[in-house]
């Protein structure tokens, strides 16, 4: 039950895709990124005693979800690189990529089909609750008055439950008793929430991970936690109007960042975020101590610490 | 002086008016209609299919001058003509007379008076003053128009004169100005008027302009449009309403009352228009008084149900409802220059009156009445849940599952070919079923959402580009629903429908990728062999039998797309609302497959030899097709389930078993060596 092993898998259903459709999802499986979600998986799954080729299996199923969505998103929001090589949607065009996207979607209902009737709707209603989460991320965009609670709405949604489903899956596998499940993925939902907001605090400082254009989301209005939390306390409309302009750039993303920090916003968010993590520690209170909630705990305080 | 009576219809305006006549005829003869005839304004209004239907058959027949088509301009986007998609237009002031007229003929009791003041009396009744009159009531149906209470915009209209316009209405909707999600949108239209000679011009909006504004906003944006504009001359006064968009089915009865159109706050939130909803909603509550005349509880609950079914889509009381708006308008214009499939059929079902359902055909499937009553409440209970599955989280998406169709149980959809496969094996199909008809006819709208020309790229800049975004969202959030809908209610089929996904996009990738080139037919083939072979398989029919379904699916799946191609080279209005250059743009065309060694494009097909030797080309294919899609049938065992079947067959070949006449059309076409598209 190792990454190691779950990329391999993803290499094997990737290969077994239709041929204009295949190179897009090859070249991505192929920059396999953390894995974070195929990780979260099987640290839910090592909570009891699982069959490790039926957790690896499902681990490459949230993993296909997840890069259905990066498929999309890049789409979406015109990104030009992804995972530090270009965006599916840059090579073979929109088109091909949202094919693409469509066909690992569906790759994972099979798979996740083959692999039992409980995985299979799990995975349905998180794949429904991801794409709603992402048309609410897209229609507030430029909403500078958005208020934070819909904002987490959101955020439960676009990431919350994903990292959900990853515990829902693993915790299953590993067969502990349902309560411990309720109580794992309690626990998934609120760090999905947490890792959001934090990679939010990314964005604003200036020297994050070059995997992603800086300011991109900015520039789409999609403002994270931080910026949402100053529009709150900038009695002035200042930042408003500059988050507003049209000739928005990376000079204006500079003047944002300094804004946003000045008026309380990365702090804020930081608080937030930290809050989410330890309703997502609190929520393990249920799960007998042991090595594997530790692992649990440890890979939440990772996340938190590294985000991205 | 006291009246006791069955129902009390307050106002007599298009709502009241029909209520009241709708009752008469169902033989609630103690009805009342109270309200004044107001001293309407002349100005022309525009009357949709439903709101034309429901009025004639009312008996109500104003003077109208027939419109045959919409032309949008949405943004900076040129004219997008929409055939078919509205009656007529007709003076607002011969509407209230011929109601009157209407209403006096039929023999309905009718006070001239205002109500001033209806409050419940002991023991339940409605106890309500109209001038010197008290009645005593027990169901009420409030039709008074819009509360100036709840105000949230405007609506407005004044007539012109001094320019002819020919047969059709221009309905403007103008281009966000900001990126703020706050704006709202303002739309105008301009509608040719009754008089030769004369015309309409209105606008409508959210926010606190004011009539002035908004018609001068109008008239400046519309003059663009249309130079005769600007010969014009007012010849009328200033009309100018409450537009109250707050309907909400839950909210349509208060204290017992029914509320029916603006009163209940049934508008169009982009155009204004409210006499569709008017006339509908009269008619929706008279039904529901009438069925329960001795229960006004009931009355009411029957009522909601009704609305909800019939309003659906604009109506949602989402806590999102601003960003919805927003969403809907931005898409809406961007998506103004797309023939997407999913595009064109959101201009017409958002923004026309009677909207319009997004999988269907003008034809009807000629089913007998047999049929028909087994086939009917399985689709009833399809739409229940295909609309509830998204109308909360993307209300403008649930207007393209229905809207205020009539026939629906005669329409052109993928849930039949599965209910006929389904019943194949003998066993009349279990209801339970209608939740995966309704997960396959999402996905399917979900696919189409795929399918079509790209959008061009916007210019650089910092927006959305909403027409990609709301390709790929709106696809996502349909077959997401769609899968999720099929995990829930059929865990076994959760395999096969994730397959048919794949084989989906497998077929289209490898039909759009140079080189390769598949066959423009094997999307659509795909598209229909599912829901066949499926039914077939839950149904328990033989492999035989199944085998023959797949077939019969995939070759409807040929002649849909080969009808289509015939409609398209026809200049007539196709299934999936595009033309022949989107068509062929949109690699979704099977004439280059049909014709090879030509390069079949747009230009190509201008050629009158190259035309005619395509409609030849696509009626053989089609009519072959039909063919092996009729001799499948021949393993389908049920006698029901094979006229359904047929019934679907028939249908989709419609355009293709006339022989005569898209010859004939298409020499038509060819010779007079006008544009195709």
């Amino acid at each position: 039950m190792t990454t190691e092993e779950v990329a391999a898998r993803l290499t094997v259903l990737a290969a077994a895709l239709p041929r204009p459709l295949r190179e897009p999802v090859r070249s991505l499986v192929a920059r396999p990124g953390k894995l974070l979600r195929p990780r979260l998986l099987l640290a839910c799954a090592r909570l009891g005693a699982p069959e490790p080729s039926r957790v690896v299996r499902l681990a490459a199923v949230v993993e296909l979800l997840h890069l259905a969505s990066l498929l999309h998103d890049d789409v979406v929001d015109k990104a030009g690189t992804r995972r530090g090589g270009p965006a599916a949607h840059a090579v073979v065009g929109a088109e091909q990529a949202m094919l693409a996207g469509l066909a690992v979607f569906a790759l994972a209902g099979t798979e996740a089909a083959d692999l039992g009737a409980g995985a299979s709707t799990a995975v349905a209603r998180a794949a429904a609750a991801v794409s709603y989460g992402e048309m609410l991320d897209v229609e507030r965009a430029f909403d500078t008055m958005l208020p934070i609670e819909d904002y987490v709405e959101l955020v439960e949604r676009k990431t919350g439950d994903l990292f959900r489903l990853c515990c829902r899956l693993g915790a299953t596998e590993a067969g502990i008793p349902p309560q411990q499940v309720r109580a794992v993925i309690r626990f998934g939902s609120a760090l999905g929430v947490a890792f959001q907001i934090l990679d939010d605090c990314l964005e604003m400082e200036s020297d994050h991970d070059p995997g992603k254009p800086t300011g991109s989301d900015h520039g789409l209005g999609l403002f994270g936690a931080p910026t949402l939390l100053a529009l709150r306390a900038d009695e002035s409309g200042g930042l408003a109007r500059l988050l507003l302009a049209p000739d928005f750039g990376p000079d204006a993303m500079a003047a944002v960042r300094g804004r946003v920090a000045g008026l309380g916003g990365v702090a804020a968010a930081r608080g937030l975020s930290r809050d989410w993590r330890a309703r997502a520690v609190a929520a393990l209170g249920d799960v007998p101590d042991g090595p594997a909630r530790s692992e649990l705990v440890r890979f939440a305080d990772g996340l938190v610490a590294g985000a991205r | 002086m006291t009246r006791e009576v069955d129902v009390l219809v307050v106002g007599a305006g298009p709502a009241g008016t029909v209520a009241a006549l709708e009752l008469l005829r169902q033989g609630v003869s103690r009805t009342l209609l109270a309200g004044p005839d107001r001293a309407e304004a002349g100005y022309d209004v525009i009357v949709g299919d439903a709101a034309h239907r429901a009025l004639g058959a009312a008996g109500v027949e104003p003077p109208m001058r027939p419109v045959d088509a919409v032309e949008l301009r949405l943004g900076g986007h040129g004219p997008h003509v929409l055939p078919d998609a509205v009656a007529a237009v007709c003076d607002r002031r011969e509407i209230g007379l011929a109601l009157t007229e209407a209403a006096r003929r039929a023999g309905v009791e009718r006070v001239p008076d205002i109500v001033t003041e209806i409050v419940r009396a002991e023991d339940g009744r409605h106890r309500a003053v109209a001038g010197g009159t008290i009645v005593l009531a027990r169901h009420v149906i409030v039709a008074g128009g819009a509360p100036a209470s709840r105000a949230e915009g405007t609506v407005c209209a004044q007539r012109l004169a001094g320019l002819d316009l020919d047969s059709r209405i221009t309905l403007f909707l103008p281009e966000p100005r900001t990126i703020d999600p706050a704006e709202r949108a303002v739309c105008g239209w301009l509608a040719p008027g009754t008089e030769p000679g004369t015309a309409t011009i209105g606008a409508a909006g959210f926010g606190r302009d004011g009539a002035d504004r908004l018609l001068a906003t109008a008239g400046a944006t519309l003059a663009a449009a249309v130079p005769a504009l600007a010969a014009a001359r007012p010849a009328g006064p200033r009309i100018s309403g409450v537009m109250n968009g707050s309907f909400a089915p839950d909210r349509a009865v208060t204290d017992g009352r029914l509320l029916a159109g603006d009163a209940a706050g049934l508008v169009n939130p982009f155009t204004g228009e409210g006499l569709s909803y008017a006339v509908q909603s009269g008619l929706l509550a008279a039904g529901a008084v009438a069925g329960h005349l001795d229960d006004p509880a009931a009355a009411g609950r029957s009522y909601k149900r009704k609305l909800k079914r019939t309003f659906v889509g604009y109506f949602e009381t989402a806590r999102h409802a601003s960003h919805r708006y927003h969403l809907a308008w931005r898409v809406l214009v961007s998506t103004a220059g797309s023939d997407r499939p999913v595009f064109a059929k959101v201009r017409r079902a958002v923004l026309l009156p009677e909207g319009f359902s997004g999988l269907t055909a003008a034809e009807r499937m000629p089913l007998g009445a047999a049929e028909l009553a087994v086939l009917a409440p399985f689709l009833f209970a399809s739409d229940e849940v295909a609309v509830s599955t998204v109308r909360e989280d993307w209300p403008f998406i649930a207007r393209l599952l229905i809207a205020g169709e009539s026939d629906p149980q005669r329409r052109l959809r993928p849930a039949v070919p599965f209910f006929g496969a389904l019943m194949a094996a003998g066993e009349p199909p279990d209801i339970a079923r209608s939740t995966l008809a309704a997960a396959i006819e999402l996905a399917t709208l979900g696919a189409l959402t795929f399918l079509g020309p790209m959008p061009a790229r916007p210019e650089p800049g910092r927006a959305v580009d909403w027409s990609l975004a709301s390709s790929v969202l709106g696809g996502d959030f349909l077959l997401g629903r769609a899968t999720r809908l099929v995990a829930d209610a059929a865990p076994e089929a959760s395999w096969s429908f994730a397959d048919w996904l794949a084989e989906l996009s497998g077929r289209r990738s490898a039909r759009i990728h140079p080189g390769h080139e598949a066959p423009a037919a094997a999307v659509f083939a795909a598209l229909l062999e599912f829901p066949a072979r499926l039914g077939g398989q839950l149904g328990g029919a033989s492999p035989v039998t199944v085998e023959a379904l797949r077939t019969y699916g995939e070759q409807c799946g040929h002649v849909f797309l080969h009808a289509e191609d015939l409609l398209a080279l026809q200049r007539r209005r196709t299934r999936l609302d595009i033309d022949l250059r989107s068509m062929l743009d949109g690699r979704l065309s099977a004439i280059p497959d049909l014709i090879p060694g030509s390069s079949t494009g747009l230009g190509t097909l201008l050629s009158p030899t190259v035309r005619i030797a395509a409609v030849e080309a696509v009626t053989t294919a089609g009519q072959e097709a039909y063919r092996a899609a009729s001799a499948a049938l021949d393993a389908v065992p049920d006698a029901t389930a094979t006229r359904i079947l047929q019934g679907f067959l028939d249908a989709i070949a419609e355009p293709l078993l006339s022989t005569d006449r898209p010859f004939k059309r298409a020499l038509e076409v060819a010779r007079s060596g006008r544009m195709p598209v």
